[in-house]
């Protein structure tokens, strides 16, 4: 079964270059995003420069901290890519021709959430890769043990990043258009929560899908003002967000089993 | 041996507005049913929820006395109402997803695009290709893994007179090999060259259905004049196959069936006395029978 969605997301993938030309640049962003942020960033505190690398930047353990946070502000990237390889298929009519010549629309689902999964756990390879890199050059005595005291961030990593594109995948199979549904995660994003939030009594807020998802893994620069913030990934916000995750594909599959494709 | 499609009670509505109304279909395995109607008449939509594309509002349907599911599609070549492929991608790559889908081996994909005439553009991107032959493309598709029943919805749509011929002849050889087809059309005189079933929809109803002899076997209008008209009127009365007459000025007309005969008419009528002057057999238009059928039925 997964043989087949796979064959067939292949053959779409591979020689559809906007994919491709998209992930060399969420690539280069990642690498780049981390070494120069490490390199030259700084932060004012209290009148006080403080430069990044104190942050133990680029050396373990702190490193997979620092580096799976910063890198999380590229899974909008992703899930741009999500909304158009959904809406593409979508867009020619592929979904429906899917289905008139024998897939189940849950087949459709599972096709995507394969190519989901692959997306996320390239990108936490390439996090691993490129931790790896700038950790064992800059750690003067990295032991294994060293390297794995906070590896557990790359697990909420990948959750993170594939709970992102989840919830782009129900935008781009609700709205149908690449466009439309980018904007409208996008304005989701960025006042759509928001919204509910100042709703909603406060409780209640942490429970929201990008509230949670974003607190998986917490903010290491708090750690600067003295704020103490959990130093692992396994918090509620990471049980909620695989609750969101089960939620948010179940709807993508409600919605295309009781309409038309 | 149980039907190769059956559709009890079919209704869908897009907004509020009917678009199939009860539609109810037996097609026996082997015919080739044509579903002929005026554009808006229902033809797609019922194409499209046989197909799993399309939800209806009511209603059932068995593909070979099996409740539908994606399995018994795998049986099914579908041709929707437009090709839907990739546009950067080539004919092949295309037809390499809808093979992997069906569970059919990529040999098979040669010999299809051999068929439809593209064997040679087949590593051309869709993009590049014509509308015949996006159109023939499609139709290739349908041929992948000799499934049982093809479901075309408007084949011969974008195609020139040439690509007409050939999809007309291709349906008509896949058919002798006992295949079942099931088509829309809204050209009667397709129907009638392809099809031995026909039912006849209109704004979402159906109005007949049957043989396509049956429906479709024209009325041609008689024109006679001869000298004494109150005798003619009373010979044509007697005889067989000829209905409706009436008086036009000089001339009577009527309609006549397809079994008779015109020059025996006319012997006959010389026989009896009468020498008619003026005879003419008018061939009814396919166009203006159809107006007629469904004017006749509503």
């Amino acid at each position: 079964m997964t043989g087949k969605w796979l064959a067939i997301e292949k053959v779409k993938m591979l020689h559809y270059r906007t994919f491709w030309v998209i992930l060399a640049l969420y690539t280069l962003m990642l690498v780049a995003g981390y070494y120069l942020s490490g390199s030259f960033g700084s932060l004012s505190v209290n009148n006080q420069q403080i430069n990044l690398p104190e942050l133990t930047v680029f050396a373990f353990p702190g490193l997979w901290h620092y580096l799976t946070y910063i890198s999380g502000f590229l899974h909008y990237i992703l899930a741009l890519t999500v909304i158009a390889l959904t809406a593409n298929d979508l867009q020619y009519g592929l979904w429906r021709q899917h289905v008139a010549e024998g897939m189940d629309r849950s087949e459709l689902i599972g096709a995507k959430v394969l190519v989901m999964m692959l997306l996320a756990l390239y990108s936490t390879l390439l996090v691993i890769l490129t931790g790896l890199a700038f950790g064992l050059s800059h750690t003067a005595d990295a032991d294994l043990a060293l390297v794995l005291e906070s590896a557990g961030f790359l697990i909420g990593y990948g959750v993170q990043a594939f709970a992102y594109m989840t919830l782009a995948f129900l935008f781009a199979v609700v709205v149908q258009r690449a466009g439309t549904a980018i904007i409208l995660l996008l304005v989701y994003a960025v006042v759509g929560e928001r919204l509910i939030l100042f709703l909603l009594p406060e409780p209640l807020s942490f429970y929201l899908p990008m509230a949670a998802f974003s607190a998986i893994i917490s903010n290491p620069f708090m750690t600067l003002f003295g704020i103490e913030v959990a130093d692992s990934p396994f918090t509620t916000a990471f049980y909620i967000s695989l609750a969101w995750i089960v939620m948010l594909l179940g709807a993508a599959y409600a919605f295309l089993r009781y309409n038309d494709v | 041996m149980a039907p190769a499609l059956r559709i009890d009670n079919l209704s869908k509505s897009y907004s509020g507005i009917a678009a199939l109304d009860n539609f109810s279909l037996i097609v026996e395995p082997g015919s080739v049913y044509g579903i002929l109607g005026p554009n808006g008449s229902g033809k797609t939509t019922t194409l499209g929820i046989i197909l799993g594309v399309l939800r209806p509002d009511s209603g059932t349907w068995q593909w070979f006395g099996n409740p539908p599911s994606a399995r018994s599609r795998k049986r099914i070549g579908p041709l929707l109402e437009k090709p839907n492929f990739f546009p950067y991608l080539s004919a092949e790559k295309n037809l390499m997803i809808s093979a992997r889908i069906k569970g059919v081996g990529y040999h098979h994909i040669d010999e299809v695009l051999e068929s439809a005439g593209l064997a040679d553009r087949k590593h051309s991107p869709f993009y590049t290709y014509s509308l015949g032959m996006k159109q023939r493309l499609a139709l290739a598709s349908t041929l992948l893994g000799d499934p049982d029943v093809l479901v075309l919805d408007e084949p011969t749509n974008g195609l020139d007179p040439g690509g007409i011929y050939e999809v007309r002849s291709l349906i008509r050889e896949v058919a002798s090999r006992g295949k079942t087809i099931i088509m829309a059309s809204h050209m009667l005189d397709e129907i009638e060259k392809v099809c031995t079933h026909v039912a006849i929809l209109k704004k979402g109803r159906k109005l007949t259905g049957g043989t396509t002899r049956e429906i479709l076997s024209s009325q041609d209008t008689l024109e006679i004049a001869a000298a004494d008209l109150d005798l003619l009127h009373r010979l044509l009365s007697g005889t067989r196959g000829v209905t409706d007459i009436s008086r036009d000025n000089d001339r009577l007309t009527a309609s006549l069936a397809d079994e008779v005969d015109v020059a025996e008419l006319n012997a006959m009528l010389v026989q009896k006395g009468v020498k008619p002057h003026h005879l003419l057999r008018r061939k009814q238009t396919l166009e203006s029978h159809f107006m007629e059928i469904t004017r006749g039925l509503q």
